[in-house]
This record gives C-alpha cells, sequence and structure tokens, in this order.
C-alpha cells in the first residue's frame, strides 16, 4: 500500500479513538464529582489556550497585526455578542492591512 | 431556550465561513506540495482535523515514516479527549447511534460553538449539535477539494486576508465564552479572570520552552484544575 494510504488510515484511525472513547466511556462509568467540575472549566482555559496559539505559536511566531486587529474585533464581539462580526472584522481589517498597508 | 437542528445551519455559518478559508488554504498548499485532489478529499473526509492535516500534509511531503506521523498526529489531537468528555457529558443521555456520529466530528471550533452556546445559558438539542458538525464537515470538505482543484487559478490569496478568518473565528469563541462565564458566574469574576491569565501564562510559557501542543494540553490542564479548586466544597479539611 502506498505511503500516503498507510499513512492516512494510521491518523485516522487514532484520532477518531482519540474523538471517540470519551462518548464510550461516559455510557459506561459515572463521572467522578471532582471531573465533572474540571470540565465545567476546561471551555475557559481551552479557548484561552487556543485563542493564543493562533496569534502566538512555534509553528507561526508572533502575528503582530494580527494582535493588533484582533483587538477591535473582540470589543465589537463583547459588545453585540456576534461571532460573525468577529470574524468578518477581522478578515476586513487584514485585508486592507495587506492591500494598503503591509 | 433550547437550540435545535432547524437553527443549526444558521448557527454553525461563522465556522463555515472560517472553515471554507481555511480548507481553501489547505487544499492550495496541499496540491502544491504535490497531493491529487483526491488525496486532499480522503485527508479531509478520514482525518477531518485541519492541524493534523497540515502536518500529515507537511511531514508525508518530508519521507517521514507512518509511525511518527501517527504518533505526532496522535499528541496533536490529543486535546480532543477533553472536548470529547465535555461534549459527551453534556449530551449523555444519546442513544449509542447518536454518539457514533457526534463523537468523530468534534473539532476545535465546533466545540467552542457548544461551549460558547451552553455557557450563555442555552439548552442544546443533540439535533442542533449533529446539524452543526455536518455542516461544518461539508464545508471544509468542500473548500479543501475545490482549493485543491482551482488553487493555482488565485494569484495571491493573502491579499483577502481569509487566512486570518481562522484567527477572528478563535477570537470570538474565546470573547464569547468568555462573556458566557462572565454573566453566569458574576460572583466568581476575579477568579474567571485568574483562570484567564493563568491558562495564558502556562501557554506562553510551555509554548516557548517547549512545543505548541503541549502549551494547550498544559493550559487547559492547569486553568481546569485551577476552576475545580475554586470550588472545592468548604467542609473539606
Amino acid at each position: 500500500m502506498d505511503k500516503f494510504v498507510v499513512a492516512l488510515i494510521a491518523a485516522s484511525v487514532v484520532t477518531l479513538l482519540i474523538r471517540l472513547i470519551p462518548f464510550v466511556l461516559v455510557r459506561f462509568i459515572m463521572l467522578p464529582y471532582r471531573l465533572q467540575l474540571f470540565l465545567k472549566y476546561v471551555p475557559l482555559a481551552m479557548m484561552t489556550a487556543l485563542f493564543l496559539h493562533a496569534i502566538w505559536s512555534r509553528e507561526h511566531g508572533l502575528d503582530l497585526m494580527g494582535v493588533v486587529f484582533v483587538i477591535p474585533a473582540l470589543i465589537y464581539g463583547w459588545w453585540r455578542q456576534s461571532l460573525t462580526g468577529v470574524v468578518v472584522i477581522s478578515v476586513v481589517l487584514m485585508a486592507l492591512w495587506r492591500s494598503f498597508g503591509g | 431556550m433550547t437550540r435545535t437542528f432547524g437553527q443549526s445551519f444558521k448557527d454553525a455559518l461563522p465556522l463555515s465561513v472560517s472553515y471554507m478559508s481555511i480548507g481553501l488554504a489547505y487544499g492550495m498548499i496541499a496540491a502544491a506540495a504535490g497531493f491529487s485532489v483526491w488525496q486532499v478529499a480522503a485527508t479531509s473526509l478520514f482525518l477531518y482535523a485541519g492541524a493534523a492535516q497540515f502536518l500529515l500534509v507537511n511531514l508525508l511531503s518530508q519521507q517521514v515514516a507512518w509511525v511518527t506521523i501517527a504518533l505526532l498526529i496522535f499528541l496533536v489531537n490529543f486535546r480532543f479527549v477533553l472536548m470529547s468528555l465535555s461534549m459527551a457529558h453534556y449530551f449523555q443521555k444519546q442513544p449509542w447511534w447518536s454518539a457514533l456520529l457526534m463523537g468523530p466530528l468534534v473539532t476545535d471550533e465546533s466545540y467552542g460553538l457548544f461551549t460558547m452556546a451552553h455557557n450563555r445559558g442555552e439548552q442544546l438539542s443533540i439535533g442542533w449539535m449533529q446539524g452543526v458538525n455536518v455542516w461544518s464537515y461539508v464545508a471544509w470538505f468542500i473548500a479543501s477539494v475545490v482549493g485543491a482543484a482551482f488553487g493555482k487559478l488565485v494569484p495571491d490569496p493573502q491579499r483577502y486576508g481569509l487566512d486570518f478568518a481562522l484567527v477572528g473565528m478563535f477570537a470570538g469563541l474565546w470573547i464569547l465564552t468568555v462573556q458566557g462565564f462572565w454573566q453566569t458566574m458574576s460572583a466568581k469574576r476575579r477568579q474567571l479572570l485568574t483562570l484567564v491569565l493563568l491558562s495564558a501564562s502556562v501557554y506562553i510559557a510551555v509554548m516557548l520552552l517547549w512545543s505548541d501542543t503541549a502549551a494547550i494540553l498544559c493550559a487547559t490542564l492547569v486553568g481546569g484544575v485551577y476552576g475545580m479548586l475554586l470550588e472545592k466544597e468548604p467542609t473539606h479539611g
């Protein structure tokens, strides 16, 4: 089998297991109370990490202009509670910058 | 208020838009690296994980062994365990076949949308989550295939700032998640801020010293544990 197929199968199986096992687990095990508390706060911690990772990572470095443009988008997001708004404002600011500034 | 399947398409639109732009980029990059449209389609269909797909394409073009690739992708995608655990717990009453459909489609963004809506106090139906997952999956698949097939036609994709849509997406998901916690836990606002700063600091430190993947996991674990400890019963010794 060619290398691509083998690698893809391996990667997909591994990822599938990661995603599915918790769903299987939850049917048979009652999650301990402490774990439920932990899970309650995981979203806040995880989203903080994922957001930061989008702006600053080893892989892509620090996106300074990104930080600058994301701030007005965040303010709009808090004010209007609109996810689409944040995305659109970010993209438009970056597009303007790249076309006329950067 | 309960969000239902009927609302899932519209709710998933910001996700779909961001997926489309990153999916296009992925397709273009994979094609430029020599992968065929069929191969790109296969990766989006079976792996369906942006970061992992970019990594896969990258590693394969460097002739890395499949075992190493599988291990690296395991590490990169490990964060899904926590996301799945969260979602599985919330939707624990669903039938086994429903869980079988929901599990494999867990992604950063759909998880973000789930937590954002949940933390605002919305009740989320199983159908809503399935809908969000499926629309996103379709958007990603189409975008990556189109990117692979027609990417060469677009001269300067960077100009449109579309790749920045992913950053915008995570920024939006984060601020709205924070807002949800802020509004529903008004007594604990100072601790919430501390949690965010703590996770942020851990992320930055671990990222600079070790790796991106470790940084995301550590920041999540530390933040989650901090939150858990906050709620320890006062009678505990």
